[in-house]
């Protein structure tokens, strides 16, 4: 695929994913119908001039006409708030509540550490400013804004030099009066400044959630649209048609809709890898899986159960920090729900006070790296495990883009580890593997058993870098039948870009108990949504028709704290469509609890409203290049691994990616080195190469 | 009947034979230990998916452990820091009054008696004996916090005179006979609490969790073997133990006392008025620690009075917490500890005193008493006074919108003591519990209330080279007639200390504020008192102690709101 130098003949998409080490980009041309994917160095300080090295890469090679659409997993978002380099923000609030952001819900994130930090508040005290002024729960003014207050606090942002200012009044969820009066006379006196309302954020009820999202929407916002708006300018100058970004939903938003709503960026690379996985589980006819993302220095797993990307409504960013839980910045909207650990290729093998041996969740990180990669580090990693034990080739990593030092993997082994027990270096080396292992095996434990989830029911889809070598154990010691490798597991993310669709999701609370909503109500509630999503949509260059809805509202008993999202069809404009709802919650109650009440009120709090644009969406035939066919598959060669229970050498057989053809069986033990990762594939196993390249593995 | 609990560890074994902490197989030995931890946060989730109350659903208000044949912890979830010394107290209490050898495969023992392992009597604990081929191997163990257990107020938390106020008292039981609840204690129990429906639905999903212990462990020893698997248990005993030794092997040998009041139960402040004493002595000699409280106040009328349980999970939370938090809980790190706690003090109830408070309140004291005293030996890994609270405000009464009566319950947090090497965090729930708070916007749109402040007390922390953290400031209006509430609060008399010369905190301030302005103070602990429509409650919690010398103090606005003089 790369190296390969077809032009393009008809429209092309392309999607750019930045990395923390690599960037990757996939093109796919509707003329050729093939895909075309390169990877170049992630350039930290401005992520944009590696996108457009990329980018100019593929119109050398392939695309001299115009490009159709560009889509783009940005970490723009993200860096702004883990490097805290975002704007300097004030924070308007109701008098009295200007510390609800620092406060938080109070809790802390470790028990027992008496020096543990927590994420500190974006917006210092200085910086967040009482206004009076009051509206209650029903959304009726108690006390007017108070005009002359918030001029001194308009004066005290002009001194101070505000870029961003970030508003949050009790109950605006209900009725966003005072937050636009704010607003206007914040604008009229900086007109530069970029003002964020919470009503506009994210209109539902809990001060904090509420605030804390619009918060770090203001203090990210200068930076994400300054990046935006440059590359929307030098793409259109290049010629491409639209340019939209991928949000933490899974779907995409023009860059006009992302400028405004930064705060929706967070997750955008993660959940780009997420859509991919259910699209490549809808193309394979596989319903439920779980996929497991192992790079560097993180693991990532998630969920498709349905075909569809398991979504939550609460994110925590940056909650973690050295390793450590520090609560992090809470963001309420629909987000991937992605399980998150420190363990990859970069884990540290070490050993504690009581002479255990532990692997992570420390990494030894792209600087200074696994020992083996000779550039400095001399802890020993997972990856220099591996590499002695002979499941990596020195010369062949990553597509030989990486050349790897066995005798440091092994200095660091022998010095750190196997010394210190007297044990053999494969034997420190099949120690340090297995426990990397356990780990990784308890991060699925995480996302499927703990959450209800047999993993019996589930496929096991491995991608990133380091995944595909141990997902065929964990698939093993976890009971799940099938384990999948797609081609291409090294820009796998990237494809996400390319098959996503428009989503936008809005929210507002408005508690009614159900026996009390009267016939207009719903439909207002609805009318509204529908207002701020015809705003959306605008900006998306779509008109309504080819826009699907989705409505539904959240739950709960009267009394309870939390809510339950029940998918609705009309409106609730008439009595026995609340009715039918009413039955469909204790429904969704029951299967959620087992149990519900009967005869107990119950009250609607938030309407939901969700409207997607899906685009003619290229599927896995057209995408994934099929393969030449072949019955049979003999090995490029052996290479000799360490076979831990067994304490002696195997000669593996080695496949190369490439050499693999469609219906062509590899029975294991069985290596498989590819451009950007390399597969193990267990002795009582098999793999079946499908014509689109993925790799099955299932047991003999 | 004065005597002296004299170990804390029921299951106490001096071993003082040296040699390697473990013989297994180091890499078999970390992946047994560590899915011995997984068990436990796997049995959570499934009580907490199969829980009725949403109370453990959300505010996760549980823990979990496995125990060996003797009944030893050998792992334990991290949750809730007061459940960390009951949990061994509980299953020796449980296996004194059933005998082992009575047990069946899927029994489980239920009990919350207070004065025999337990917290508090909501806190229910079920045990469950764990059989391969016919051999007793382990127990599983869950402590769940019930919404109600019945007594004189709805949610069974409240001032009171004696247990028999705060609900149902249930020795240890077999309340499943292999796997089947028992008919008729379960029903003798649900008669005895409000709601009874749902905690038969809690009850199942206790019960629920222990068999998920049981699925697991199978899994392992078919994979590991038994042998194995009960070797790593041991093992596991001495692993932690060997952290903790080394740790206090650190702290210099001597003796290290303190001493601080209460501020009072509910009822008075003292004999003297001056509160309550709480004084505790350590003496750390080698590898071990003794913890001697006594001299601290006899046990009291109002709802302090600490069972041993408490006192226990407070002496293991402060240790781990000033030595290593991230040793593996267990009966062996709890080992090399002894506590004399006399019996008939404020840190050991006997019956018939009450004690549902002590959880919140006594606890929290308990550990600042315990840091004063360790900053004499290890000032670098001790932290100034905190709130000493979980500062616990219930209010109850008719909404006039609906008609119906209403119950609404929540935590304030306070101000974390000063570290040695930065401040103390503001507004923060401290040290031996950790649920959230309540959102200003939700309590006004279920309540006949308005919250009209909800803020940090400026300059409230103890100033220092670092300073305390800020107490929090929360406002509630009364919008109806006939509006009662109660305050479980702390150091209202007595401020949270600062170390090396960093100063005191700001005392906690509770008043009723008149719609004219006039303020009436209340004393921090308030059982039921009317709140006029129009009138305020105003609970201000305490600041945290400073560390070191103010003259010291690099920059002080730097550090945002912490101590700058209002």
């Amino acid at each position: 695929m790369k190296g390969d130098s077809t032009p393009f003949q008809g429209a092309v998409h392309v999607g750019i994913d930045v990395g923390g080490t690599f960037t990757d980009l996939v093109a796919y041309d509707e003329g050729t119908r093939t895909t075309v994917f390169l990877k170049v160095h992630t350039t930290p300080t401005d992520p944009s001039e590696g996108v457009f090295e990329a980018f100019q890469q593929l119109k050398a090679s392939h695309a001299r006409g115009a490009v159709k659409r560009l889509v783009h997993a940005t970490t723009i978002a993200t860096n702004t708030l883990l490097q805290k380099r975002g704007a300097k923000t004030c924070l308007l609030t109701t008098r009295g509540f200007e510390d609800v952001l620092e406060i938080r819900r109070h809790n802390r994130p470790q028990m027992y550490n008496l020096f543990q930090e927590i994420s500190p508040p974006l917006v210092p005290r200085r910086l967040r400013l009482g206004i009076a002024e009051r509206i209650d729960a029903r959304g009726d003014v108690l006390s007017p804004l108070d005009k002359s207050g918030l001029l001194e606090a308009i004066e005290r942002m002009e001194e101070e030099g505000i870029e961003s200012v970030a508003i949050s009044f009790l109950h605006s969820y209900r009725n966003p009066l005072h937050e636009e009066e704010a607003r206007e006379e914040i604008l009229a006196h900086i007109p530069q400044a970029f003002v964020s309302c919470s009503h506009d954020v994210w209109p539902e009820f809990r001060e904090y959630e509420r605030t804390s999202t619009t918060v770090l929407n203001a203090y990210i916002r200068p930076s994400v649209d300054t990046y935006l708006e440059r590359m929307g300018k030098r793409l259109s100058q290049e010629g491409v048609g639209s340019f939209s970004v991928m949000k933490s939903n899974g779907g995409l938003s023009s860059y006009d809709n992302a400028r405004r709503f930064p705060v929706h960026l967070l997750e955008s690379g993660p959940a780009a890898g997420m859509v991919s996985a259910a699209w490549l589980g809808k193309g394979l006819g596989i319903k439920n899986m779980i996929a497991l993302d192992v790079g560097g220095t993180t693991a990532k797993a998630g969920i498709v159960t349905r075909g569809a990307p398991k979504v939550t409504t609460e994110f925590h960013a940056d909650s973690v920090s050295h390793g450590t839980p520090v609560g992090g910045y809470p963001i309420r909207s629909p987000v991937i729900d992605l399980v998150e650990i420190g363990a990859g290729g970069g884990s540290v093998g070490w050993i504690d006070e009581a002479g255990i041996l532990k692997v992570g969740p420390r990494s030894a990180g792209a600087v200074p790296g696994p020992a083996c990669y000779g550039t400095g580090g001399n802890e020993p990693t997972f990856t220099d495990a591996n590499l002695v034990l002979g499941y990596l080739d020195p010369e062949n990593f990553h597509g030989g883009r990486t050349k790897l030092y066995r005798e440091l993997a092994e200095k660091a082994i022998y010095d750190k580890v196997a010394r210190f027990f007297g044990w053999s270096l494969e034997k420190a080396a099949s120690a340090m593997v297995r426990i990397g292992r356990a780990n990784l095996m308890e991060m699925v434990r995480l996302v499927s058993i703990q959450k209800g989830l047999d993993p019996r029911d589930f496929s096991l889809l491995a991608y990133g870098g380091a995944g595909p070598l141990h997902a065929s154990t964990i698939a093993k010691d976890l009971n799940i039948r099938r384990t999948i490798v797609p081609p291409l597991a090294g820009v796998f993310s990237a494809l996400g870009l390319l098959v996503a669709g428009v989503k936008h999701d809005l929210v507002r609370t408005r508690p009614y108990l159900t026996d009390e909503i009267s016939p207009s109500e719903g439909p207002k509630a609805f009318a509204d949504l529908k207002g701020q999503m015809t705003d959306l949509l605008k900006r998306e260059g779509s008109s309504w028709s080819r826009v699907s809805m989705f409505r539904s509202v959240d739950m709960r008993y009267l009394g309870q704290v939390f809510e339950l999202t029940v998918p609705i069809d009309g409106e609730l404009g008439d009595p026995e469509e609340v009715r039918l709802l009413e039955r469909k919650f204790e429904e969704k109650y029951k299967a959620a609890f087992h149990y519900s009440l009967p005869g107990s009120r119950v009250e609607i709090v938030n309407f939901r409203l969700t409207a997607t644009i899906g685009d003619a969406v290229p599927g896995p035939d057209n995408l994934l290049k099929r393969i030449s066919a072949s019955t049979e598959e003999r090995g490029e060669g052996v290479r000799r691994v360490f076979h831990g229970s067994r304490n002696e050498y195997i000669e593996v057989p080695v496949f190369r990616n490439g050499g693999v053809r469609a219906g062509g069986q590899i029975p294991g033990p069985a290596l498989i080195d590819t451009a950007d990762t390399t597969i193990f594939i267990l002795e009582d196993q098999k793999g079946l190469v499908d014509e689109r390249g993925c790799l099955v593995i299932e047991s003999k | 009947m004065k005597g002296v609990v004299l170990s804390s560890n029921p299951n106490k074994r001096r071993e003082e034979k040296e040699g390697p902490v473990v013989s297994s197989d180091p890499v078999t030995f970390e992946i047994l230990r560590s899915s011995f931890y997984s068990i436990c946060e796997e049995m959570k989730s499934v009580i907490m998916r199969a829980a009725f109350s949403p109370l453990i659903s959300l505010s996760s208000d549980l823990s979990c452990a496995l125990a060996d044949a003797t009944g030893k912890v050998i792992a334990q979830g991290n949750d809730i820091a007061v459940h960390l010394g009951a949990m061994p107290n509980s299953i020796k209490g449980a296996l004194e009054a059933v005998s082992p050898s009575r047990l069946k495969p899927k029994d489980a023992i239920l009990t919350n008696d207070v004065y025999n392992g337990g917290s508090h009597l909501p806190d229910m604990t079920l045990i469950t004996p764990l059989f391969f081929e016919g051999e007793l191997i382990a127990y599983a163990v869950n402590r769940t916090h019930w919404p109600d257990v019945g007594g004189s107020a709805p949610g069974s938390s409240s001032v009171t005179q004696e247990i028999y106020q705060e609900g149902i008292r249930i020795p240890p039981v077999v309340m499943f006979k292999q796997g089947e609840l028992d008919p008729q204690l379960s029903s003798l129990v649900l008669a005895n609490v409000r709601v009874p429906e749902e905690r038969l639905g809690d009850l199942h999903a206790q019960f629920a969790g222990n068999m998920r212990a049981l699925e697991r462990l199978e899994e392992l020893i078919h994979r590991y073997g038994l042998e194995d698997v009960k070797k790593v248990m041991g093992e596991t005993l001495g692993y932690s133990r060997a952290l903790i030794e080394k740790e206090i092997q650190k702290i210099p040998d001597g003796r290290y006392a303190f001493e601080e009041y209460m501020d009072g139960d509910g009822y008075s402040a003292g004999p003297d008025g001056r509160g309550l004493r709480l004084c505790a002595s350590i003496e750390v000699k080698g590898k071990s620690v003794q913890v001697d409280f006594t001299g601290s106040a006899a046990a009291t009328k109002g709802p302090v009075n600490a069972p041993f349980a408490v006192t226990a999970s407070s002496v293991y939370y402060t240790l781990l917490a000033v030595t290593n938090p991230s040793i593996p809980p267990n009966s062996g790190c709890y080992d090399p500890i002894d506590i004399i706690a006399p019996r008939g003090t404020i840190v050991c109830a006997e019956h018939p005193y009450p004690v549902v408070s002590a959880n919140t309140e006594t606890s929290n004291r308990i550990v600042d008493v315990l840091l004063g005293a360790f900053a004499q030996a290890i000032p670098e890994k001790v932290i100034g006074a905190s709130y000493g609270s979980a500062c616990i405000v219930t209010m109850g009464g008719v909404n006039p919108r609906t008609g119906t009566d209403f119950v609404h319950y929540e935590t304030v947090g306070g101000g974390m003591g000063a570290r040695p090497d930065r401040d103390g965090i503001n507004g923060h729930r401290v040290h031996m519990g950790n649920t959230m708070n309540v959102p200003v916007e939700a309590v006004e749109a279920a309540f006949p209330v308005r919250v009209c402040a909800y803020e940090l007390i400026q300059g409230s922390g103890g100033r220092g080279r670092h300073a305390g953290g800020c107490g929090v400031r929360r406002v509630y209006e009364a919008l109806g007639p006939g509006i009662r509430f109660s305050v479980l609060c702390e150091r209202a008399l007595h401020p949270a200390w600062g170390l090396q010369g960093g100063e005191s905190g700001r005392r906690a301030f509770i008043y009723i504020q008149d719609s004219r302005g006039d303020r009436t103070p209340l004393p921090s602990k308030v059982a039921s008192v009317e709140l006029a429509r129009g009138s305020r409650l105003c609970i201000e919690t305490a600041g945290g102690g400073g560390y070191g010398p103010v003259r010291e103090r690099a920059e002080v606005e730097a550090h945002g709101v912490y101590p700058v003089v209002a």
